[in-house]
């Protein structure tokens, strides 16, 4: 769905993004996770005709970025790091013009406002920054593009709007929207995304599901099971994970805790065995963030 | 066409009651009109130069205030992101400012003219000038706010551009008395030539021929729009 080859972008002499490649696959939430200033909103510029290309190809929907500009355009909706409608106008003054402009019938902005609870008759400029968010997605989604753009989505947001936005997200792709994702919140792009990359300085330093990069980079997880009664069983049957007790605590080290898990969950079961609680402690994806843009 | 009728309409809308455009492109004119009716002498001379003013300000003032705004804000990347052609912003651009100089310079017209007690000598040609005047300051007011570096500089930059213009342009002094270099100076000017085709169809006296004021009005609107158009290719 989205095609990146050796994608490059120089402000002047300065090297912003430094010739990357991806590949995101249709129905895909793919998360472009960085530090600040990284290249991400540089990134979203370049695939959504925003700035020029230095060098470098891009494909959108089959589409070439530098030379199809009106088809890319149709195909993609674009959230972008600030929150950009018209001001001077209400919520659905903004969701109409956009609507002459992407030719869309006047009743999918009824629609939106009311996916998005959003007020119809407030200025955007008076809105909450929250909703401000939220109608610039319902914007971005009111022509049904098949790839959505969001820079960092959910930066700003107390917890409950985050909440809300990362369920939209999600919905929005059970709707059939590829999603192109940036963030610098490893846990919203280990939650939402089905694949990842991580860009330090302009080039890419790590890809792969969220599971493969926790696992890529893990060294070795210590995991303690609190449990209602410790039976000689499991610790025969999981010692590939090096178990030991202490009192009704058993440690286990692994190097996934997936893995772990697919092999703790049938034994525990086999011999009703109540887990009370479970820690973890070495890599998650902060560890491997960290890791890798140090 | 259909696109640029949009965005034309959502700029009359949304900017025909900014302050700069308020300031700038109505209240900026109406006061010359007043300084002019006060002095009430050469009025048959200075009667076209006040509609043009009217027309420069008004259009000028709307492009530039609509554009420098949408781009502090990044309002004007939400046209970019659209399926436009760049033609179509830039056409939808000069009509919302173009719409918003014809209301000024005819108000100002209805205004002043019954004051003056002037004959228009060819009302149909005055009408056409208006039209044609306020078409090429549009596209210049477009111009210069999309090339503008920083936004926020517009008055500064757009009014050192106006204001000489004001003086060259043979608003105040004939042409015909000014100095050589002057004239020559007044040949680049997109006001001189919207001058001269108002003040013939009052008198149907002008320092340059009418054929010529005719194509040069129109030939600025063309390569100001070009420009702006090849302004958003560079850029985008
Ligand atoms: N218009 C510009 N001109 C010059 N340099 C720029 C411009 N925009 C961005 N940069 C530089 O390019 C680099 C990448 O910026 P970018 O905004 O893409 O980072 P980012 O990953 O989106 O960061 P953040 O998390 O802060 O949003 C930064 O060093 C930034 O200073
Ligand atoms: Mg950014």
């Amino acid at each position: 769905m989205i095609i990146a080859r050796n994608l490059t972008k120089y402000y002047d002499n300065f090297l912003a993004v430094d010739h990357i490649n991806f590949h995101v696959k249709k129905g895909e939430i793919f998360g472009f996770l960085g530090p600040n200033g990284a290249g991400k909103t540089t990134t979203v510029r370049m695939l959504s005709c925003l700035t020029k290309i230095s060098e470098g190809e891009a494909y959108i929907n089959g589409y070439s970025v530098r030379d199809e500009k009106v088809m890319v355009k149709k195909s993609i909706g674009v959230v972008q790091d600030v929150a950009n409608l018209f001001g001077d106008l209400t919520v659905r003054q903004n969701l109409n013009f956009m609507a002459e402009l992407y030719h869309v019938d006047k009743k999918r902005v009824n629609e939106v406002i009311k996916q998005f609870e959003l007020p119809a008759d407030k200025k955007f400029s008076k809105l909450s920054f929250g909703f401000k968010k939220r109608a610039t997605l319902a914007a971005a989604v009111l022509h049904e593009p098949p790839v959505l753009f969001l820079d960092e989505p959910t930066v700003g947001l107390d917890v409950k709007s985050s909440r809300a936005m990362q369920k939209l997200i999600i919905e929005l792709n059970k709707e059939g929207h590829t999603i192109f994702l940036t963030t610098h919140n490893m846990a919203i792009a280990e939650k939402l995304s089905h694949r990842l990359v991580i860009i330090n300085r302009g080039k890419i330093v790590a890809e792969g599901t969220p599971q493969e990069l926790k696992s890529m980079f893990t060294k070795v997880l210590k995991i303690e099971v609190t449990v209602n009664k410790v039976r000689r069983e499991i610790l025969e049957e999981l010692r590939d994970f090096h178990p030991r007790a202490q009192g009704n605590t058993i440690i286990f080290s692994a190097r996934s805790f997936q893995d772990f898990l697919d092999a703790f969950y049938p034994v525990a079961r086999k011999y009703s065995v109540v887990v009370l609680s479970m820690n973890s402690s070495g890599a998650n994806i902060e560890d491997v963030f960290l890791e890798v843009t140090k | 066409m259909r696109n640029v009728y949009y965005i034309a309409k959502k700029d009359f809308y949304q900017y025909f009651i900014k302050p700069a455009t308020i300031s700038w492109g109505i209240i900026f004119p109406i006061v010359f009109a007043m300084a002019f009716i006060i002095r009430g002498k050469g009025i048959n001379f200075l009667a076209p130069g006040l509609i043009a003013i009217a027309a420069f300000f008004g259009a000028t003032s709307m492009a530039s205030t609509s554009i420098t705004f949408e781009r502090r804000f990044k309002e004007f990347e939400r046209l970019i992101l659209a399926p436009l052609k760049f033609w179509e912003i830039v056409l939808g651009k000069v009509i919302g400012s173009f719409t918003f100089g014809l209301f000024v310079s005819f108000i100002t017209a209805f205004i002043t003219l019954p004051f003056l007690g002037l004959y228009i000598r060819d009302p149909i040609l005055l009408t056409l000038a208006i039209i044609l005047s306020n078409i090429s300051f549009s596209s210049m007011g477009v111009f210069i706010a999309l090339i503008v570096k920083d936004p926020r500089n517009i008055m500064i930059v757009i009014n050192s551009i106006r204001l000489p213009m004001l003086f060259l342009s043979g608003v105040f002094i004939p042409l015909s008395e000014s100095p050589a270099i002057l004239q020559l100076l007044s040949l680049f000017m997109p006001l001189t030539y919207a001058v001269e085709l108002l003040r013939f169809s009052f008198t149907y006296m002008t320092f340059f021929p009418l054929w010529l004021s005719l194509i040069m009005t129109f030939a600025w609107f063309f390569i100001f729009t070009i420009l702006s158009i090849r302004a958003l290719e560079i850029k985008y």
